[in-house]
């Protein structure tokens, strides 16, 4: 069994700083829209009585789908026992985390009062679907930190199929969640159905896995790292198999919406 | 930093000299130093009445969660007992100034410094959310805008 | 301005006046009043409800709307409620403004029947607020009331989202001059609370007193003798959106 090398990224060339200043600055754009928004209202953020939650919601949950999505080629490698991604499976965890953090963040910088952060995080309504998202995505974070401490320590590599095995099962039901938040609205026709739960849950497997093609692309072309080609196209077909599994179940929803002369209205 | 050397010199190690430093200044600041400093204390103004609710220095400690229980009571069970609530508080603890020699007395507002609340909230730097959603003046009778109708609730 | 404070008022001195007007109300009051002190022993008059009591869960709170009475272009009930709970003078786009009661003018698709009729929280009995709010700041008071508890409100609008009713909103901008009697502030959700600050006093809701026609009847639907619950169990009554099953505590009658 061959060993695996972490190697680390020098980070002294000119192009590496490049990219740490691009980075920095978009999150300090992201923090000066934050106060912008606290001083000039959310009504800039498109939101007002009638559209409740706008486009920082819109990317608020697609960062967190992204973020279950993205643990996916980690999974593979430690759950379904394909031994070839193990090398891939860090990066995954890791932008994994990164991804729910910043899906977090929107999501927290947008209600009305987060100053009252520490109150949401002490008074839980179990009956709300938002009250256990909060719950799951805290989980969630600390069970991948978990998971990525067993593949790097050596010594816990042993433990790598169980944390893998929690963390998937984690996020498909965090993935669930996210949908529930929308499926579960009465009020609401045209997000209220049971389809909403496993349409998010494909949702993320494809996003998910593309944004993590697109930063493993990046991270080995940059570095001159070699990446195998086979493994690549295997995920390439992986994708696509998802991106239908998207298409098939949003045709669905679309259809059963058009077909009920209940909703037909709405769409 | 002399003691620092000294400790060195007497052949003390160079970390223990630094926490022996780090530790009579901590010492100094806390129990020396206020003795011969002149530390501004509150200046709470002083209320309507004898004395308040519940004495002094329990209220000192305890006001937050007197409110706190309150609200509760208030909102989610609808008892409005008077004694704790915050529109009480506010009754006794109004602060008139007078904006000048002429003119008459006016009731601060927490906008205010001298409001009560502020007088000892600004001084420890614990800020008060409580005025953001409620009046901080003392009740005034409102003028009936509508009449309510005779019958009472049920028309 | 100057404010000129009188000595702290007491809020009994109304109601003592209305007791000597109230000692003749028939049956109607005196019941909802007997279930307030003591249950199932009747009384003639009607009391305040003690302040040290807690809202009465055998109470439930409701209205019945006559639509036939609410003519187009008259928003009495709205500006009343406006004015009573501080939301009247507005500033800003129109957009944001906050709204706890609307005036809502329909036409049968059909049949190009027109109607008015006002519109705001249905105090449901299962309300889809209460169950998705994270900390629990929506509740159901006991006696039936829909509220928001703004002290632990985040904001997260989620609420919003789950009303079939658009009855709650968000406030934008920071409040000045807050009301003495419905504390409100900005980044907390708000909606209609049955003015429960009046009817703790035993008074009506604003919107009921505003009425000039009086389509509005505002009572305990619990009480098989009070008026609202006689005459719900007479006339044609429906509530809005009842396929939702949310149970509203408010019917309308000429839907």
């Amino acid at each position: 069994m061959k060993r695996l090398i972490y190697q680390e990224i020098e980070g002294k060339s000119p192009q590496y700083f490049k990219l740490a200043a691009a980075l920095i600055g978009a999150l300090l754009i992201g923090l000066l829209a934050a106060y912008y928004m606290e001083h000039n209202g959310h009504v800039v953020t498109g939101m007002n009585n009638q559209i409740v939650w706008g486009l920082p919601h819109v990317f608020a949950i697609f960062m967190i789908i992204a973020a279950s999505g993205a643990l996916n080629v980690a999974s593979i490698a430690s759950v379904f026992g394909k031994t070839a991604y193990k090398p891939l499976a860090p990066l995954s965890a890791l932008l994994s985390i990164a991804l729910l953090l910043g899906g977090l963040s929107i999501l927290l910088l947008d209600l009305g009062r987060p100053d009252r952060l520490i109150v949401a995080m002490t008074h839980f309504n179990f009956k709300s679907i938002f009250a256990w998202n909060i719950i799951l995505y805290n989980g969630f974070l600390a069970i991948v930190a978990v998971y990525i401490w067993t593949m790097m320590e050596r010594r816990y590599n042993k433990y790598t199929k169980t944390a893998g095995m929690a963390a998937f099962i984690w996020r498909l039901i965090l993935t669930t969640g996210t949908g529930s938040i929308f499926g579960f609205l009465v009020a609401r026709e045209a997000y209220d159905a049971a389809i909403m739960a496993p349409l998010f849950i494909v949702l993320s497997f494809s996003i998910g896995l593309a944004i993590y093609l697109l930063v493993l692309y990046a991270a080995y072309q940059w570095t001159n790292r070699p990446l195998s080609e086979n493994l690549i196209k295997r995920l390439k077909n992986l994708l696509g198999v998802f991106v239908s599994g998207v298409l098939l179940l949003v045709a669905t929803f679309h259809l059963t919406s058009l077909y009920a002369a209940e909703h037909s209205g709405v769409d | 930093m002399i003691g620092l050397c000294h400790s060195v010199k007497a052949g003390f190690s160079a970390l223990f000299s630094i926490k022996l430093a780090l530790f009579t200044f901590a010492a100094y600041t806390m129990f020396v130093a206020p003795v011969f400093a002149d530390i501004p204390m509150p200046d709470v103004p002083k209320a309507k009445g004898e004395q308040c609710v519940e004495p002094t220095a329990f209220m000192r400690r305890n006001h937050m969660d007197i409110l706190t229980h309150q609200r509760d009571e208030t909102l989610r069970k609808g008892i409005r007992t008077k004694k704790h609530s915050l529109q009480g508080c506010l009754d006794c603890h109004a602060v008139f100034i007078e904006p000048t020699a002429n003119e008459q007395k006016v009731v601060v507002t927490i906008k205010s410094e001298k409001h009560f609340c502020n007088s000892c909230h600004i001084y420890a730097a614990v800020k008060i959310d409580c005025f953001d959603c409620h009046n901080s003046k003392p009740f005034v009778k409102k003028q009936p805008r509508h009449v309510a109708l005779k019958n009472g609730p049920d028309n | 301005m100057s404010d000129l404070i009188t000595s702290k008022q007491n809020n009994t001195n109304d109601t003592q006046k209305k007791h000597t007007r109230r000692k003749f109300l028939g049956l109607a009051a005196g019941a909802t009043g007997a279930t307030l002190i003591a249950p199932g022993i009747f009384l003639n008059h009607v009391q305040a409800k003690p302040d040290a009591d807690p809202a009465n869960k055998n109470v439930r709170w409701g209205m019945l709307i006559d639509t036939n009475k609410c003519k187009t272009g008259c928003d009495d009930c709205v500006t009343a409620c406006a004015e009573e709970n501080g939301w009247a003078n507005q500033t800003g786009p129109d957009e944001v403004k906050v709204q706890w009661f609307r005036k809502v003018d329909l036409v049968g698709k059909k049949t190009g029947r027109e109607v008015s009729l006002p519109l705001g929280c249905q105090h449901c009995e299962k309300p889809p607020c209460v169950d998705v709010c994270p900390t629990g700041a929506s509740f159901k008071r006991d006696d039936g009331i829909v509220l928001v508890d703004k002290h632990i409100c985040i904001g997260c609008r989620y609420c919003m989202m789950a009303c079939p009713y658009k009855a709650r909103s968000f406030v934008h901008s920071p409040v000045e001059n807050h009301d003495d009697y419905m504390p409100r502030g900005m980044g907390t959700v708000e909606s209609c609370t049955f003015c429960v600050h009046l009817i703790d006093k035993d008074k009506s809701p604003a919107c009921v007193s505003a009425c000039k026609e009086k389509a509005i009847l505002f009572g305990d639907l619990n009480d098989k003798n009070g008026a609202i619950a006689k005459r719900i169990s007479q006339i044609a009554s429906r509530q809005i959106r009842a396929d939702l099953r949310t149970e509203p505590g408010i019917y309308f009658q000429g839907l």
